[in-house]
């Protein structure tokens, strides 16, 4: 009983869902992936960003670190 | 070093060897899911995308193509998730069924679809694969990253739900 209940209920969305058979993306994916990947690869993480606005407002802070700066690179 | 390994190593020219040999399985995948051609290939990209950007994370030693459809459907989800907080919009065409259908076309009623959209994401994913495309509740496990028990239970409340928003719109299921 149940199992006809369940093929009933599949019956009812397949009807409503029709199926799609196998077809293909209707153009070439490869470039907008492509574009995406370098695209990504040319931008700088937020993390970043704000290690380099952080870094003048320290050495305005504490104009000493400048030296410690300095010998580190 | 074989292909998983570059690719592993971010190397593009195996990402892309690997992006032909699988893009035809995740857009089918994704397909499946969302129903809409134009949609699918939008998240085939996103899904590649994702795929590249977790490429590190990736063991060469595995299988890619599971992995791989993992990663699509948590995207295809996450599509059925965003659709849930936009408002209804009209249907669109729907991919055609194929020429060889014998039973003439019919016009589908709306409401089956309407209850059908109101399932919670994760039931209307698990119910599209498992009752609309009769996948493997293997399949349907190893794409949702559950085990088969997860997936027989929510087939049970998928149709369970269903059966209760149907009465509620006048079909008798």
């Amino acid at each position: 009983m149940k199992q006809t209940d369940d093929q009933r209920m599949r019956d009812l969305l397949k009807s409503a869902f029709p199926p799609l058979g196998d077809t293909e993306p209707s153009r070439e994916l490869w470039p907008r992936v492509r574009r995406r990947v370098e695209g990504a690869s040319l931008r700088l993480p937020w993390f970043d960003w704000a290690l380099v606005a952080l870094l003048p407002a320290w050495c305005v802070a504490f104009p000493k670190a400048v030296l410690f700066l300095l010998y580190q690179m | 070093m074989d292909l998983l390994e570059r690719f592993s190593a971010g190397d593009l020219e195996a990402f892309e060897a690997l992006f032909r040999r699988f893009e035809g399985d995740v857009y089918q995948w994704i397909l499946r899911v969302v129903r809409d051609r134009a949609t699918a290939e939008e998240l085939t990209v996103e899904t590649f995308w994702r795929i590249y950007r977790a490429r590190s994370r990736f063991d060469p030693a595995r299988d890619f193509g599971p992995w791989c459809r993992r990663i699509a459907t948590n995207v295809a989800l996450g599509h059925l998730k965003s659709l849930r907080w936009q408002p209804a919009a009209p249907a669109k065409r729907r991919v055609e069924a194929p020429a060889a259908a014998t039973e003439p076309p019919r016009d589908p009623d709306p409401r089956i679809e309407q209850a059908f959209r109101r399932l919670p994401v994760r039931l209307q994913l698990t119910a599209t694969l498992a009752l609309i495309e009769e996948k493997p509740y293997q399949e349907i496990a190893d794409a949702l990253g559950t085990s088969i028990g997860t997936v027989k239970s929510r087939v049970f409340r998928s149709i369970r739900l269903l059966r209760k928003y149907l009465r509620r719109l006048g079909i008798e299921p």
